[in-house]
């Protein structure tokens, strides 16, 4: 037996898992199946839901089709900021970090001089790198709600590893992309949180 | 009938959504419905392009959008046009009324 909402929630899931679209976008799309929907049938009074809902479904098109469209309008904000996050990261490994008498660190180097100085919050600081490599990870495939921990934590660690680190007066290039990689990384996981959020509802006025 | 190529759809879909919003707040399916009708069924837009159109204004701050909860209970976006729309479609009016003056004049020549 066929079930309308079954279907659509299904739909949903499909239109989640193969594209990027937020659930905002997928509400979007899915007040618009229901009125195609609600078009075929008030075409066609013989039509069957089942087929109400298959043809406005194609009428809607595939999620390819979809992405490719989206991605028309440009990467949203909160994804740019991530790029520009993780491409700071990357090239603070290998820029000069900290100078010192004998040269000076690049990022790889004053990484690893950290664990040998073993100073606490200098080791807490190093590892936070861990924490950036996680949202690597989970930012495809684990949806905003589920990672609220993560935005705080990496917002803690942007702020633990700029309010420490600044008061000392030997921080090169490398130390500034690294530090500002975790402010870009936060802040787009911010930007990403409240674009995912649920919409704020308003009772229709007519 | 006479189809219009897609890369002149595409060129007119900012000033197209932005001269609907003109009219009043609306929203997605409203406003494919509208081109559909303005055009006389000439210029049909896919259901998925009008969505990253939609967006990409609203990035741009030419049109604001936001949430209702209507009376079947479904969450609908309605999207309404902005000062910064309004001036948008005002330049856009202008320079497709030159193009299509130019285009007017030179097939009331001796070319066509």
């Amino acid at each position: 037996m066929f079930d309308l909402d079954t279907a659509l929630r299904d739909w949903r899931a499909h239109m989640e898992r193969g594209t990027a679209l937020s659930p905002r976008e997928v509400d979007e799309l899915e007040d618009h199946l229901r009125a195609l929907i609600d078009l075929e049938l008030e075409l066609d009074g013989a039509l069957t839901p089942v087929r109400a809902f298959s043809l406005a479904r194609r009428g809607i098109g595939e999620p390819t089709t979809l992405s490719r469209e989206f991605a028309k309008a440009g990467k949203p904000r909160w994804r740019r900021l991530l790029l520009a996050g993780y491409g700071m990261f990357a090239a603070s490994w290998f820029l000069p970090a900290l100078s010192d008498a004998t040269g000076g660190l690049s990022g790889w180097e004053a990484f690893l001089a950290t664990f040998e100085w073993g100073h606490p919050v200098d080791v807490l600081s190093a590892l936070t790198n861990f924490l950036l490599v996680v949202t690597m990870y989970r930012i495809g495939r684990v949806r905003p709600s589920k990672s609220r921990w993560l935005v705080w934590c990496v917002t803690g660690a942007a702020a633990l590893n700029l309010l420490y680190w600044i008061p000392m007066d030997d921080l090169e290039v490398g130390f500034w992309a690294w530090a500002g990689s975790f402010v870009c990384t936060a802040w787009a996981l911010w930007v990403r949180d409240r674009e995912w959020a649920p919409a704020v509802l308003r009772r229709a006025s007519a | 009938m006479t189809t219009v190529y897609k890369e002149l759809v595409a060129a007119s879909s900012r000033p197209m959504v932005l001269s609907i919003l003109a009219g009043g707040e609306n929203y997605g399916y409203q406003i494919l419905k509208q081109v559909k009708l303005l055009s006389g069924g000439k210029v049909e837009w896919s259901d998925g392009m009008l969505y990253p159109v939609l967006h990409r204004l609203e990035r741009d701050g030419q049109i604001e959008g936001r949430w209702e909860l209507t009376d079947a209970g479904r969450r609908r976006k309605y999207y309404r046009l902005t000062g910064r729309g309004k001036r948008q479609l005002s330049a856009d009016r202008d320079s497709w009324r030159t193009m299509i003056g130019v285009l007017e004049t030179s097939w009331g020549g001796s070319y066509v």
